[in-house]
């Protein structure tokens, strides 16, 4: 009679361990989420156009021209702080200036001020903004200069492409 | 005497052969006892699920990032979770094994086609409704995930192991 309990218990208990196995399935699956090293820099404002057509009578420096209609973007993960170089694919004219600024947001790198770019190539790039920590600036100004002097003549419509990099 | 006796032998053969013919048929109708089976059937709670593929990569790289934006996100739908079960108002639950993720993990359930999928969840060690309703059916939704990463957060790797649960709702 005690065996039969003890028989009868241990079924219904295995019933019950095989009920519950059953009644709630579960399934793994592994995702691996990386963030790797990202450096992105964008700018608006296609196509800028600097003309000067004013100048002092008795000064040799024509009156200088500005833009400040367009703007660049960044976004860079790096644990070490980034910079922002500027250049030219070809240098001006003795004579001729092309300046350029780049105003950061708050404390998203540090502003070189007005940096000349008229002789700055690929490879003597110059920086506009330092020490960019990780993190996001979005629509920051950036403003033209153009400067002549009357010494260098008339100037015709010349393209210049301008190369912003963000590097380390 | 000999036509009584012949009579008598007569009658004999008669009872005999009457009794033989009784007897035969009595063997006929003779039920000597009956058999039978109880046939106990059930069908026990049944629930199984599965996921098509192990394993999920996400990577954020530059190619997923738009310059200006802290936030970076990249998705991936290339998996599938199948299910089956034959007990009603039955849900799928889903959560991960890593307690402190670096970066942000969701999962919606897209196109069941059996129940409703909940909102997209944000995995953590809690487990959350995925779907809902699946009570005695199968079927199959494909599993959308979305990493999320700040910028500011610098780079780094999240390793999940995802568990799907089909429970009671």
């Amino acid at each position: 009679m005690k065996k039969s309990l003890s028989l009868i218990l241990g079924l219904s208990l295995c019933a019950l361990c095989v009920g519950t196995s059953f009644s709630q399935a579960a399934a793994t699956q592994t995702v691996n989420l990386a963030v790797n090293s990202v450096q992105k820099i964008a700018i608006t404002g296609g196509v800028i156009t600097l003309t000067i057509s004013n100048g002092t009578a008795g000064n040799n420096t024509l009156t200088p021209v500005s833009d400040a209609t367009s703007t660049y973007s960044i976004t860079h993960n790096s644990a070490t702080p980034l910079r922002i170089t500027a250049n030219l694919d070809a240098a001006l004219a003795a004579g001729y200036q092309l300046q350029i600024a780049l105003a950061p947001g708050a404390l998203m790198g540090t502003s070189a001020g007005t940096v000349d770019i008229s002789n700055a190539l690929a490879a003597s790039a110059v920086a506009v903004v330092t020490g960019i920590p990780k993190g996001a600036d979005a629509g920051r100004t950036i403003t033209y200069t153009f400067n002549a002097n009357a010494s260098a003549g008339i100037l015709t419509s010349t393209a210049k492409t301008v190369t912003l990099t963000l590097t380390n | 005497m000999k036509n009584h006796l012949h009579i008598v032998v007569n009658r004999v053969w008669k009872t005999a052969a009457m009794a033989v013919l009784l007897m035969n048929g009595t063997a006929r109708a003779q039920v000597y006892g009956t058999g039978g089976h109880t046939v106990t059937m059930q069908v026990s709670v049944i629930t199984s699920v599965r996921v098509t593929v192990g394993s999920v990569n996400l990577n954020i790289s530059s190619a997923n990032v738009v310059a200006g934006q802290n936030q970076m996100s990249v998705t991936d739908q290339s998996t599938s979770l199948l299910w089956g079960t034959n007990s009603s108002l039955r849900k799928v639950s889903v959560s991960t094994s890593l307690a402190a993720p670096k970066f942000t993990l969701k999962l919606l359930a897209l196109n069941p086609t059996v129940g409703n999928a909940a909102p997209q969840v944000t995995l953590s060690t809690s487990a959350q409704d995925l779907l809902l309703n699946i009570g005695r059916s199968s079927g199959s939704c494909t599993l959308l995930y979305t990493g999320i990463a700040l910028a500011s957060q610098g780079t780094g790797n999240d390793v999940h192991v995802i568990t799907f649960t089909v429970a009671a709702q």
